[in-house]
């Protein structure tokens, strides 16, 4: 197992196979913010507020580590019968995000749209859409506009798209990527794409007191964290996903812990959506570079659903890592156990 | 209820007074009377009304925590079950959809020049693209015809009533609002074609405007004024503010319909929902609907005005837990 910045050939799971997967009952607490107007005023303490250090949450780390290595690897070898590649042909992959996580624990009887695009149906193709790439662009307009470099979101959103492979963009070229479908847009396609990623945007850039926000620990975006796990005896790959839109950058201080991940999702918040949220702290601490250091774990992560107006905020500790863990295990299994031989959605 | 504009571009009427070709945008934003202050309580209180009459009516709303499908109220009216879209969308859907689509075009890019083909490429990169160009490709060639002049009115109209919205007024198109209550047996959902203002900071300053596409209404039923209801109830409950105003824009008539959002708007849009909820519950002859039970006091709104404090506890209380 090793953490890496984006493991190779990944395509999104196949979400069909996590049909009918049972809901697992674990208590995560998730507790809601006081909020007053404005709200950014409360989205901004729930980011700056200090946790009680939390000195076993090495060790928390390293527990939820060696039960994620052991579940999988249980799931993994009893999902031998379900489509051994031949020898030669690389192991298929299966990549588990916060969709997955909250998808299988909602026990979800069809899934057609991945947490980074949309899928017309199971097994169809990727495609980018206006929705797909409007985080990808809201995010890269907000650092913009954090920067100074734009005025409004709109004018952030317009520089973003002007050059979508520039130092504002969206990252780089090639085929398949977002940079090089911006730039194939059609003019009036890509006033669609520019407004549904303003209005993206514009929630996250109205939702927090940006000016009360440590700029030399806040991460706007950034690229989504990996951990990977392999096994020689086992019949398909994992790649776990940790993903924030924000992050504030763990400070340990005299009167405790700084530090957040906030995620922003669409909808509501469902059954499985504290350990879905919970998946980028797991990842953070599982991607230490050396296992005997201590891991940079955020001590909270927070949810924030702006269609519904919902903010949840999940405390990190020794528990909620744990069933983080046993989650991934769940969706894996859900996942292994549902797809028929040749039905991989992982495979390369 | 109290209408303070409802106006086409030629009416004097109300807030809307003066305004011209063009203009409809000034119209949503007019300061010419000062913004009313927001009230902190009244989301949670009409967040708590309508959670206990969704909680009073255990039958009909099953909840997704049961793993049965939730009621959906959809802009005021209970949806009966799940759109089966992909296989079949009718032309009055295909004329709304791409009518929106050239509203959104309009309010961000400007007038397109082809409107037909315009809305088609903007569509074609949305999450229902692949449908709806699918069924339009399928549609017969005078229904198609038809569709493109229609489109092609609209579109004139919108260019005459409506410019590039000013990129400080911060403009969200297509704005989703789902609210789930009674842990998600009830979800209560709406959409805003246009978004302007900032969030409310204390006092009411976002305006939510709403392309009428002319469905969805029964004989002497009032379908834009229940959307506006339902639109100004779910920014309310989402955003904890309410909206400053609400607008339904119908491009057939060049008519905008405008609204304050105020309290009284406000509990007809939960009048709504309790009417689409008692239809989910499909009640027998003589059943007592709880939500009018005076002993329960669903809502402060419709008792005495000393009861408010009750109300502004409650709403105190579902704001903190």
């Amino acid at each position: 197992m090793s953490a890496s910045a984006e493991p190779r050939s990944v395509r999104a799971g196949d979400h069909s196979a996590l049909v009918g997967s049972p809901p697992r009952a674990r208590t995560i607490a998730a507790s809601t913010i006081a909020v007053g107007l404005p709200r950014s005023g409360a989205l901004s303490d729930a980011l700056l507020a200090v946790a009680a250090p939390c000195d076993s949450l090495a060790l928390a780390v390293a527990d939820a580590r060696r039960r994620l290595e052991d579940g999988l690897a249980r799931v993994a070898n009893t999902g031998a019968g379900h489509g051994v590649p031949a020898s030669s042909a690389p192991l298929p992959l299966l990549r588990i995000g916060h969709y997955q996580v909250a998808r299988a624990g909602q026990g979800a009887p069809t899934l057609t749209r991945s947490g980074a695009g949309v899928r017309d149906g199971p097994g169809s193709p990727f495609r980018w859409t206006s929705r797909a790439a409007r985080r990808l662009i809201g995010l890269a307009a907000l650092r913009a506009g954090l920067d100074g470099r734009a005025a409004t979101p709109a004018d952030a959103v317009a520089a973003v798209m002007a050059d979508p492979c520039g130092p504002l963009g969206v990252g780089r070229g090639g085929p398949g990527a977002a940079a090089d479908w911006i730039a194939s847009l059609a003019p009036p396609a890509r006033a669609v794409v520019a407004a549904e990623a303003t209005a993206w945007a514009t929630r996250l850039w109205t939702a927090a007191d940006w000016g009360r926000l440590p700029h030399d620990r806040l991460v706007v975006g950034g690229p989504d964290r990996w951990w990977r796990w392999s096994s020689p005896s086992a019949t398909c790959r994992v790649a776990v996903r940790g993903r924030a839109d924000i992050r504030v950058t763990v400070e340990p201080g005299r009167d405790g812990v700084r530090g957040a991940l906030l995620l922003v999702l669409d909808g509501s918040p469902g059954a499985a959506t504290r350990q879905a949220l919970l998946l980028g702290a797991l990842v953070d601490g599982l991607c230490a570079r050396r296992p005997q250091e201590p891991a940079p774990v955020p001590p909270r992560v927070i949810g924030w659903w702006p269609d519904c107006g919902k903010t949840w905020v999940v405390l990190v500790d020794a528990g909620t890592l744990v069933a983080t863990a046993d989650a991934v295990v769940e969706t894996a299994r859900a996942l292994l156990s549902a797809s028929a031989p040749g039905g991989w959605g992982g495979r390369h | 209820m109290t209408p303070v504009t409802s106006s086409s571009v030629t009416s004097t009427a109300g807030g809307c007074a003066g305004a011209e070709e063009g203009d409809l945008l000034d119209c949503l934003r007019s300061t010419s009377t000062p913004r009313p202050v927001v009230d902190e309580c009244l989301a949670g209180g009409l967040r708590a009304w309508l959670e206990d009459s969704a909680c009073a009516g255990g039958s009909g709303a099953g909840g997704s925590a049961g793993g049965r499908r939730p009621v959906v109220v959809r802009d005021g009216m209970l949806v009966p079950r799940m759109r089966a879209w992909r296989s079949r969308i009718g032309v009055l859907e295909l004329q709304a959809c791409l009518t929106r689509a050239t509203f959104r075009l309009t309010v961000t890019d400007g007038p397109p020049r082809h409107p037909f083909e315009d809305a088609l490429c903007a569509i074609s990169v949305t999450d229902r693209g692949p449908v709806v160009i699918d069924a339009i490709r399928r549609l017969p060639t005078r229904d198609r015809a038809m569709l493109r002049a229609t489109l092609r009115a609209h579109a004139a109209a919108m260019a005459a009533q409506w410019r590039p919205v000013p990129h400080a007024w911060l403009p969200r198109v297509g704005e989703r609002m789902r609210v789930p209550l009674a842990g998600g047996a009830v979800v209560i959902t709406s959409t805003a074609d246009l978004v302007l203002g900032r969030p409310s900071a204390g006092t009411a300053s976002v305006c939510a405007v709403r392309v009428h596409d002319g469905q969805g209404g029964r004989a002497g039923d009032d379908p834009v004024g229940r959307t506006l209801r339902a639109l100004a109830l779910a920014e309310t409950l989402r955003s904890g503010a309410h909206p400053l105003r609400v607008a339904s824009y119908d491009p057939s008539t060049a008519r905008l319909r405008c609204e304050d959002a105020g309290e009284e708007l406000l509990v007809e849009g939960v009048r709504d929902v309790l009417r689409a909820l008692r239809a989910s519950r499909d009640p027998g002859p003589g059943e007592r609907d709880p939500d009018e039970s005076p002993e329960r006091g669903g809502s402060c709104h419709r008792r005495e005005p000393g009861d408010r404090q009750d109300c502004e506890k409650r709403a105190r209380d579902v704001r903190v837990g």
